[in-house]
């Protein structure tokens, strides 16, 4: 378990101080006031009462929600970003056979041995490996990660709890706190590091605080966890977290509304599309984004300290300007249902040392309502929540098996010997093209930034040369595995990436207009909306995860309609909303677009079953992203039911349909059915669209909740 | 025995030979408004028989007692059907007080008296709002229309001041009672409404000018449960009556103030409700999106107008009785108005609502609303309102607006006839400390009833 740091435990302290302070004065209000007798005046003002005074008003409200949540997985798609999940676990995957020519063959490998003859590393591996081909030349080479498959019945099992405090010091003082608590109860198969051995017999010894056991909230320093939870005022364990998603205080001033504290900020009218609703991250961990769509990101995103400040200028006119800790996007941890990095991979993570409770954001928006008509415009200087990623020293000393002494040079690259990383060519491939990277660039940066220490590992650029690629991978991989000890079927390096953010400002404008037709028609009362928001010198990812950034000038541009409209008699009417957005350089979750289409798959070797396509990504998308939403909400009478539905559509061919059924027995009960179906292979290059990432979550969700 | 001058037949024919010749001239013995004027009370302007429970039922029901199945047919005509049938079926009973008389007790101090002040200075200009005759204005305060002669006198002057105070807030707390008498839902929340012209009592005065083409702000919020706590939703009222509110609404999980389509008002706000924005005080929506407001019926009626505030609760709670687990009603005090004025609505700017037509009953002596019916669009009776008021005052207990006891609702009802539903909802004191029920608090606007204080309000 891990505790936040002493300053904010302190304002923690403060809160509970003043919760207890307030629950007298609050009893006596509610609970035990008789009426005023021969003249009480409330008529005097919010402070009124008769009293006046600073805590005239003061007592407090208490309220909440437990609440459990299940989703049951509902296909046989697994997340391949697991260990346990891996597709290629238990699959024999072609690797590239070792030349049929003999000793010294080795230097004609495309690929590899530029640089033989000149580190003593590679001199002891070209030995070795010479051994082996001569011992079996022209024999190809397989792979079978050992890692034992899984398979999941639940993606979620979650107990969670909400609990609201509001303190009321005046008419004009408020405090609000409200604490989320979530206890994942972790039935799925987890990773274990016995699951997966090396060479020798051994359980896997990734490094990284994450990848060596399943810890669903837990997410800092990868080394050993860090000091603190990635969110300011968070407690978190294994499976446990709680953090306060509201500690604020709000002080009012005539038209000027001050809001300090922990909060969340959210600006737009566009749902779910995040073009005005940039103020802060969104936390992932818990059921990525797969909740009730018309929840939008309640729960997700992420509240930091700050202070917010708005000011109802004239009738027509309202400032508003925070500033705002800076706090990230969170991925969910690895080995959990819904990780969307693949966990061959150590993530570096930078927030805490290098920004935490040193940067901030800021932004300022100006809104105008004109009747029918509105008008806003933002201006915003920010990191970047979602960050970018590139590769980074592993830092990891240990040596390469059967080549003693290799650990210090590795420890230079971004690699790591272990059976957690990638086992061959084909998986790397794969791999690349799911996460919108170049296979074959990637290696070229990986040797190229990380010299001299791949070169001693006999590493060499491959231009744009795919089989080269693919022969030297597979070697890496192999030697990984311990080729070197003559096991010739090992597999694992891992790779290490460092998550970075950099500040960017974002100006946007938007407009709405209520149409007035033909009353009870479909046009009337129909709500457009348009935003649209320009970021320069963006950073993006670069496709081979290169340190030098794309920078790229950013338009996002999304178009909203609203409708209620009453089709039937006996039931109320039916909200209805269509949605597209357009990103110019970035996909829906931020992807840049400079690498769509990789298929996976190894050209040096033979075919495997999981990959039968074999491509490298395309060059920049041109014309950018669009995802269109169709969202409806059909309240039964009398709203005992709620039937809605959603669907997502990645013109590029991914499709995410979202049914869900709300029933409010009464009795402070309320239970929601929901089922999410994801289509990443619509049509076209199912690593193109963005719901790809995500096509492996179908599930059906339950959520049992009773308030109080 | 008590004996009177003018029986019941008489009183009968005289309100259905006006309603014969179109007439409304409200008062069976002397012009209503005149006498209200001259004496400041009604005694004068009606026979006995209708100045009291004991004359009207000739002894059968005397002050004091219970309206029960057993008794309710000598009141029968007094109520709405099915209001009688709750009676009848569901163990409903209502207890009858005194009779008032004196008007000034049946709306707040300074309404009342505006509305004799400007007497017969209103008018509806060519748009159909109502202004000052006298500079086309918009209206100066109190009943534009204290002497009605037509039903959308009735209705314009309901809809230019909903509560009679230039600013009202109710803290509120709704239950929604399922037929078979088990409570389903409890909400708690805060309605707020100011008047941006008209006012009697708030600075400036008669308008706000900087505000003078806007009707009223209203807000409604609720507390409890949890996922709704936040949620809120802002009606800004444009003084012409033919335009739609601006509506705009704090939505918990969005964290954010969205806009809304304000033709949207007969949507249940909560599961389990039957209310609708389009039900506020009977005229929710704006004058000119309903039409006919003809006179279908005058008589006595029955109604709470005192006796119902509940001082000796702490936060105001109220009793309640009937149905199976005696919680489906209040316990309720009427009193018998002498005359009940009917009129009859349709809703033109809404092509779908799931309304054809509504039937409100004001009260002849001061116009305030004593009930509403509407009909779903097979002409079936869909849902039935009732309710209370009450200056608050009981004894030497007081709760006081500026130099007067304070006059509001105090709960009210609404059946859903269909289903046998029922949604209770009662003013309290208080809610969360800091949300007092009220009237003409200067602060109220920014409190409740701008952007920011809604994003105050969504507390999450």
């Amino acid at each position: 378990m891990k505790r936040v740091d002493g300053k904010l435990r302190r304002s923690l302290y403060a809160l509970a101080i003043a919760s207890a302070f307030a629950a007298g004065p609050a009893m006596s209000q509610e609970g035990g006031a008789e009426p005023s007798s021969g003249g009480g005046d409330f008529g005097g003002g919010g402070d009124g009462g008769g009293g006046g005074g600073f805590f005239s008003d003061m007592g407090f409200a208490f309220s909440g929600f437990v609440r459990f949540d299940s989703a049951f997985h509902t296909d046989s798609d697994e997340n391949p970003n697991n260990q346990r999940t891996n597709p290629f676990n238990g699959k024999t995957t072609g690797r590239s056979a070792f030349p049929a020519n003999g000793t010294g063959a080795l230097n004609t490998l495309p690929g590899v041995g530029a640089t033989l003859g000149v580190p003593l590393v590679g001199q002891a591996l070209q030995n070795a490996v010479n051994n082996l081909i001569t011992a079996a030349p022209g024999v190809p080479s397989t792979a079978t990660r050992n890692t034992p498959r899984g398979h999941n019945d639940w993606n979620l099992n979650q107990l969670r709890g909400k609990f609201d405090l509001g303190v009321t010091f005046s008419s004009n003082v408020q405090m609000y706190s409200s604490i989320r608590t979530i206890y994942d109860f972790g039935n799925y198969d987890e990773f274990k590091r016995s699951d997966t051995l090396d060479y020798a017999g051994n359980p896997s010894n990734p490094d990284g605080f994450n990848q060596r056991k399943v810890r669903y909230f837990e997410y800092d320093d990868y080394k050993d966890g860090g000091k603190s939870c990635l969110n300011y005022l968070e407690i978190c364990g294994d499976n446990y977290m709680a953090d306060f998603t509201s500690l604020y205080l709000d002080i009012t001033a005539g038209p000027v509304l001050i809001r300090a504290g922990q909060q969340q900020i959210a600006w737009g009218q566009a749902l779910f599309f995040r073009i005005f609703d940039v103020p802060n991250g969104l936390d992932l961990r818990r059921h990525l984004i797969l909740d009730d769509a018309l929840e939008e990101y309640a729960d997700e995103r992420v509240a930091a300290p700050g202070v917010r400040v708005t000011w109802q200028a004239t009738d027509q006119w309202e400032a508003d300007a925070y500033a705002q800790m800076f706090t990230p996007t969170i991925y969910p941890t690895p080995n959990t249902p819904y990780n969307v990095i693949p966990s061959q991979f150590s993530v570096h993570e930078t927030w805490s040392d290098e920004h935490r409770g040193e940067d901030f954001n800021y932004g300022l928006r100006l809104r105008g309502n004109f009747g029918n008509w509105g008008l806003q415009f933002i201006a915003t200087q920010r990191y970047n929540h979602e960050g970018t990623f590139r590769w980074v020293e592993s830092g990891v000393v240990r040596d390469l098996p059967g080549l003693p002494g290799t650990g210090s040079i590795m420890a230079g690259t971004p690699l790591e010997a272990d059976p957690t990383g990638v086992w061959s060519a084909n998986e790397w491939f794969t791999y690349a093209g799911q996460v919108r990277l170049d296979g074959v660039e990637g290696l070229n940066t990986l040797v190229r930034e990380f010299q001299p220490f791949t070169g001693l590992l006999t590493g060499s650029e491959v231009g744009d040369n795919i089989t080269a690629a693919a022969r030297e991978l597979d070697l890496f991989f192999g030697v990984g595995g311990g080729l070197a000890a003559l096991n010739t079927n090992g597999g694992g390096l891992r790779g290490h990436i460092i998550h970075e953010y950099h500040k960017e400002e974002i100006y946007g404008a938007g407009a709405s207009y209520v149409v007035e037709a033909e009353p009870g028609s479909l046009l009337d009362q129909l709500i457009i909306n348009v935003e649209t928001s320009y970021i320069p010198e963006r950073k993006f990812t670069e496709k081979s995860l290169s340190r030098n950034f794309i920078e790229s000038d950013e338009s996002v541009t999304d178009l909203v309609m609203e409708k209620y409209h009453r089709w039937f008699d006996d039931f109320p009417a039916t909200y209805m909303v269509f949605q597209a957005i357009h990103k110019s350089d970035s996909n829906l979750f931020g992807q840049h677009l400079g690498c769509q289409g990789g298929t996976g798959g190894d050209p040096g070797t033979e075919a495997a079953a999981t990959n039968r396509k074999t491509k490298q990504c395309t060059d920049e998308k041109k014309g950018g992203s669009t995802d269109v939403v169709l969202a409806f909400l059909q309240p039964f009478p009398n709203y005992i039911y709620r039937l809605s539905g959603a669907a997502l559509l990645d013109v590029d061919g991914g499709l995410l349909v979202q049914g869900g059924f709300r029933w409010s027995p009464g009795n402070n009960m309320t239970f929601d059915f929901i089922y999410n179906y994801i289509d990443g292979d619509l049509y076209g290059d199912p690593n193109s669209n963005a719901l790809q990432n995500i096509g492996w979550a179908d599930e059906f969700v339950i959520r049992a909740a009773y308030q109080f | 025995m008590i004996i009177t001058r003018f029986g019941r037949d008489y009183t009968r024919r005289k309100f259905l030979a006006d309603a014969s010749r179109g007439v409304l001239a409200t008062g069976v013995l002397a012009p209503l408004a005149k006498t209200i004027a001259a004496t400041g009370e009604v005694s004068k302007a009606y026979p006995d028989e209708l100045l009291s429970i004991e004359g009207y039922t000739k002894g059968k029901i005397k002050t004091g007692d219970y309206i029960t199945s057993a008794n309710v047919e000598h009141v029968k005509a007094l109520m709405q059907p099915i209001t009688y049938q709750q009676i009848v079926k569901q163990g409903r009973k209502l207890k009858v007080v005194k009779s008032t008389t004196d008007v000034m007790r049946l709306s707040p101090w300074e309404y009342q008296e505006a509305t004799l002040k400007n007497a017969g200075k209103a008018k509806f200009d060519e748009k159909g709002n109502v202004v000052n005759a006298a500079d086309g204005q918009p209206w100066i305060g109190g009943n534009p229309f204290p002497d009605p002669k037509q039903g959308i006198e009735l209705a314009a002057a309901q809809t230019l001041s909903w509560g009679r105070h230039d600013a009202s807030f109710y803290a509120i707390t709704a239950y929604a009672m399922r037929a078979d008498g088990a409570p389903r839902f409890r909400y708690t929340g805060g309605w707020a409404e100011l008047s941006a012209v008209a006012r009697t009592t708030l600075d400036p005065k008669p308008y706000w000018p900087e505000q003078k083409d806007k009707l009223r702000f209203q807000s409604v919020f609720f507390l409890s449960p949890n996922n709704f706590r936040g949620t809120s939703f802002m009606n800004i009222w444009y003084y012409d009556h033919r335009k739609f509110p601006e509506l705009y609404g704090y939505v918990a999980d969005f964290k954010r103030i969205r806009q809304f389509p304000t033709d949207q008002r007969f949507e249940p706000l909560l599961p389990g409700l039957s209310l609708y924005l389009s039900d506020a005080w009977g005229t929710g929506d704006p004058l000119h999106t309903w039409s006919g407001y003809n006179i279908v019926n005058r008589g006595p009626w029955l109604c709470g107008l005192s006796e119902s505030w509940a001082a000796d609760a702490p936060n105001w709670e109220h009793t309640t009785h009937g149905g199976a687990q005696g919680k489906t009603f209040w316990d309720t005090n009427v009193e018998l108005i002498p005359e009940a004025i009917m009129i009859e609505a349709q809703p033109t700017g809404f092509p779908r609502a799931p309304v054809s037509k509504k039937q409100l009953w004001f009260d002849a002596r001061n116009q305030v609303l004593v009930g509403m019916v509407t009909y779903d669009r097979r002409g079936e009776p869909f849902r039935c309102f009732d309710g209370a008021y009450s200056l608050y005052e009981k004894g030497d207990q007081k709760v006081m607006d500026g130099k007067h006891p304070y006059w509001s609702w105090c709960h009210f009802t609404a059946s859903d006839i269909q289903t046998g539903d029922v949604t209770r909802v009662e003013q309290v004191k208080v809610h969360d400390t800091q949300h007092k029920s009220g009237a003409n608090d200067p602060t109220m606007y920014e409190r409740y009833l701008t952007q920011n204080a809604l994003r105050s309000l969504g507390t999450s």
